[in-house]
């Protein structure tokens, strides 16, 4: 397992953390793992909360968790506080690591300063809790820092598996060196901290974002060879005229967590050809631990809007209904089957004693063929979900908040780019309302929500809202 | 509206703050300034005043102190 470094050089270095120059070993993370995991050790396995950034200590944490065999919920650290005390309380963890003080628990829990400026939270009582599946190894959010308290359920065997898949498709060797340009918490992040230290690679840790020049200076400094990224991060990275960027020692680039449209991946291609580095486009999702398909560097240009073929030890399906089709270009939902198939969501802590309810079968919600030569396609969401900036909005929830916030009829859609909102109101200022409220509840960016109000909402025959109508004459 | 009211106002409209939060301190990572406004807020900037930033100057605008400099290089008096 990734996580007690069997079969790799104890001597290479595992984490560089940007921010101190501090570099640590295998031996040494081993160790520092070694004596966290002793601490947080008990008879029954535990639930740990671990409030992360990108630094080096956050991945020691993480690591420390797995080792101690208890459970790891990854948050983000610069989630909300109030939803901080929400999940706090849903889901009662009896460890917290956290690089902020978290002043509502301390009734509930004993608070230690430990290195880094972390705080470790320990539960002063044991509230009986039930007992957490031998399996679980990771819990992580289905929407980053946003609202939904629901989490997906990974094994040991998810995380592992999908490690090893994803090492063997990009063949990561111990020289490579990536740095974190996603936030761990987010479960591409994760990935490429995972397949890394499977192999014995080093990871540059920093928090810099990737817009500011400390985290290009970091990443030549360190000889960094691989860049990942949502494709907001690939808009970005052409906004810095990435073809003419001075980065001699990158070598691979990831790119998942939504669609990126065929201009840029052409972009990216030619660029890649140009300085003799590979591009990688994926597709996945966290209830797959992360990864599902890519497409090889060398089809990329023949086969420019697949997501590509199945990862290594993982299958494709493509089911109408009930039932499979085999046969080439028949759309269907798109079904995986794998290791790294999660276990299942919680929605609160009772859901964290069940065993896996899924047996290595996920219906992935996206609407997909395949072409001849087995290059999957997705067409579309059989589910009502959007990504923006590599996060999953689920509209249905959008305008549930809406509706039983303000009280009024509301309809949802938008695509990879944008979040529309129609609501049903006579007052014109409504729509800015709303807008603020969705901004600050899901923490986007005002320039992807655009709201309208209309007197009425469209609706169909039998009632239901009239989305295709709601479409075309929103205006939006 | 002079240059420094210019600048303030693509501060303002591309981060949604107020005026009062734009000074010299006002700096990338503070208030609603993440990776999606920088861009946004660049944008903003070579409309306002009609310039395109080099890749070198988007990374280096790291506050509203440092998009003084930076535009004041290219001959915008502040």
């Amino acid at each position: 397992m990734f996580w007690e470094f069997h079969n790799i050089a104890k001597a290479n270095t595992a984490l560089i953390d940007g921010l101190t120059g501090i570099d640590l070993t295998y031996q040494e993370i081993d160790s520092r793992c070694n004596v966290i995991a002793t601490m947080i050790k008990d008879v029954e396995k535990r639930l740990v909360l671990l409030f992360c950034d990108n630094s080096a200590y956050s991945i020691v944490l993480y690591l420390s968790v797995l080792q101690s065999g208890n459970a790891v919920f990854i948050a983000n650290a610069r989630m909300d506080e109030k939803l901080k005390e929400s999940l706090i309380s849903i889901y009662s963890p009896e460890i917290i690591f956290s690089i902020s003080k978290l002043p509502y628990i301390h009734a509930e829990y004993d608070c230690q300063d430990i290195e880094n400026n972390y705080s470790f939270y320990k539960a002063k009582v044991s509230k009986g809790q039930p007992t957490i599946d031998k399996d679980l190894a990771v819990l992580l959010s289905t929407s980053g820092t946003t609202g939904s308290p629901k989490l997906v359920k990974l094994s040991y065997k998810n995380i592992q598996s999908n490690a090893e898949s994803i090492a063997e498709y990009l063949k990561i060797t111990e020289t490579e060196k990536p740095i974190t340009s996603l936030p761990m918490s987010y479960s591409f992040g994760l990935s490429v901290i995972n397949s890394h230290l499977l192999k014995g690679a080093s990871i540059v840790c920093t928090n810099s974002s990737m817009v500011m020049r400390d985290f290009w200076n970091l990443f030549n400094f360190n000889k960094c060879t691989t860049f990942s990224g949502v494709p907001y991060n690939y808009q970005m990275l052409q906004r810095l005229k990435f073809d003419k960027l001075e980065l001699p020692t990158l070598r691979t680039m990831t790119q998942a967590g939504g669609r990126l449209s065929e201009e840029f991946i052409k972009y990216y291609y030619d660029a890649a050809i140009s300085k003799g580095i590979k591009f990688f486009v994926m597709y996945g999702q966290t209830e797959a631990t992360a990864r599902i398909s890519y497409v090889p560097f060398e089809m990329l240009r023949e086969k420019i809007g697949s997501i590509g073929i199945p990862i290594p030890n993982g299958q494709m399906k493509i089911f109408a209904g009930e039932n499979e089709v085999s046969e080439p270009a028949c759309e269907g939902e798109l079904v995986y089957e794998g290791e790294n198939v999660m276990m299942g969501y919680a929605e609160n802590r009772n859901d964290l004693s069940k065993e896996d309810e899924l047996l290595g079968k996920l219906h992935t919600g996206d609407l997909a063929y395949k072409d001849a030569d087995g290059f999957y396609y997705i067409t579309g969401r059989l589910k009502r979900f959007i990504k923006l900036f590599g996060l999953r909005v689920n509209l249905d929830e959008v305008e549930k908040m809406i509706e039983n916030e303000f009280s009024a009829p509301t309809a949802c859609y938008g695509n990879d780019e944008a979040l529309k909102i129609l609501i049903q109101s006579e007052d014109d200022n409504f729509a800015s309302v709303i807008k603020n409220k969705v901004i600050e509840f899901y923490k986007l960016h005002h320039s992807v929500v655009f709201v309208k109000s209309v007197s009425k909402l469209p609706i169909t025959s039998s009632g239901k809202k009239d989305y295709p109508l709601i479409q075309e004459t929103a205006g939006l | 509206m002079d240059n420094v009211q210019k600048l303030t106002k693509t501060f303002t409209e591309s981060l949604e703050i107020e005026p009062e939060i734009v000074t010299d301190e006002l700096s990338y990572g503070s208030s609603s300034w993440d990776s999606i406004a920088h861009l946004a807020l660049v944008a903003s900037i070579e409309i306002e005043f009609d310039i395109m930033l080099s890749s070198d100057e988007v990374i280096d605008m790291s506050s509203f102190k440092k998009a003084k400099e930076i535009l004041g290089k290219r001959g915008i008096q502040f």
